[in-house]
């Protein structure tokens, strides 16, 4: 057999690839996958937080706000409420419950109401919320 | 033995240049992310921590001190500085006619240094406290209300309004956020 040119291109081809070129080629592609993929997580995690900040910051204005009302004012029930800081937050609803203090928390027949400011919001996907309470009760403070 | 052809030399590092940017990219991007996400979770725990510590100060206030100590005071309230007059508290209740002091000021040494300090009376078990808020501020604004939304002399309020500004900055990159609430005092 007569080795020419073209005979001995043939054989190199017919090797194929060694285990190290595939290891190298392998470990390279996962290492630019690996960095790809960490990106996203890192800011949906800064959104992610963002938005429970804000949501407890107006979840916590509005709870102030209702603290000052009196007792008669409140009456059983759903309300929403807005608040200029609400359209930072993606799908996002506000509102507050206002129920009858039931034992164990109120004793005695005591006339008290449980408020609850409830904001919620959409994570990419997820459903949040940031619920804060208080109770305000007849002849209370600031009544 | 033969070597490389100039244009497959000039092809390799061509990619090899590509790649490497793309790399590099990556690294500078996700350093870069890092400290972002590091500054804007610090910035929201620092405003909500913040505003916790003052909105429950000011629940418990009786009323808004025009400074602390009263006679020669070396904290006046201002629209930059909070004197809150709480009312002592004894063993079991609290103690008639007898106060302690909340001061909410800037740090004199560093304006980015929100400072909460409890000067408690003697007869008070309120533990005496210097503790910084915040180290991100940036502003922070106290406005006196009465009862009916008038704007008053900081003594005859009764509802103040806190408007604070925490200012996180990464490099060049800085990112601000502002949260405002009204306090209604305690008993009035």
């Amino acid at each position: 057999m007569v080795f020419t040119a073209q005979n001995k291109h043939q054989k190199y081809l017919e090797q194929g690839v060694s285990v190290i070129e595939l290891v190298l080629v392998t470990v390279i592609i996962a290492a630019l996958a690996l960095l790809v993929a960490n990106l996203p997580s890192s800011v949906s995690s800064i959104n992610r937080s963002r938005h429970s900040s804000i949501a407890k910051d107006i979840a916590t204005r509005e709870l102030e706000y209702l603290r000052k009302l009196s007792y008669d004012s409140l009456s059983n029930g759903t309300n929403n409420f807005t608040d200029p800081d609400l359209t930072s937050l993606p799908k996002s609803t506000a509102s507050y419950t206002v129920n009858d203090c039931q034992e164990p928390a109120c004793i005695n027949g005591e006339k008290a109401k449980i408020v609850t400011v409830s904001v919620a919001w959409n994570e990419s996907g997820d459903d949040k919320t940031v619920d804060l309470s208080t109770i305000v009760s007849q002849g209370g403070l600031a009544q | 033995m033969k070597g490389f052809s100039l244009l497959e030399v000039i092809i390799v590092s061509a990619i090899g240049l590509v790649v490497g940017t793309f790399l590099i990219s990556i690294l500078v991007n996700s350093n870069g992310f890092f400290f972002k996400q590091g500054a804007v979770i610090n910035e929201g725990v620092n405003i909500n921590d913040t505003m916790d510590n003052l909105t429950s100060m000011i629940r418990q206030a009786s009323a808004v001190a025009t400074g602390y100590p009263e006679a020669t005071p070396s904290f006046v309230t201002s629209s930059h500085v909070l004197v809150l007059k709480l009312a002592s508290e004894g063993p079991t209740e609290i103690i008639p006619d007898t106060y302690d002091y909340v001061v909410f000021s800037t740090d004199p040494t560093n304006p980015n240094i929100l400072r909460m300090q409890i000067f408690p009376d003697p007869q008070s078990s309120r533990k005496s406290t210097n503790q910084v808020l915040t180290t991100l501020l940036d502003n922070v604004q106290y406005k006196f209300y009465d009862k009916n939304g008038n704007q008053v002399t900081p003594v005859s309020a009764s509802v103040v309004e806190v408007s604070l500004t925490v200012l996180a900055q990464t490099g060049q990159v800085s990112s601000q956020r502002t949260s405002k609430v009204s306090v209604t005092l305690r008993n009035m």
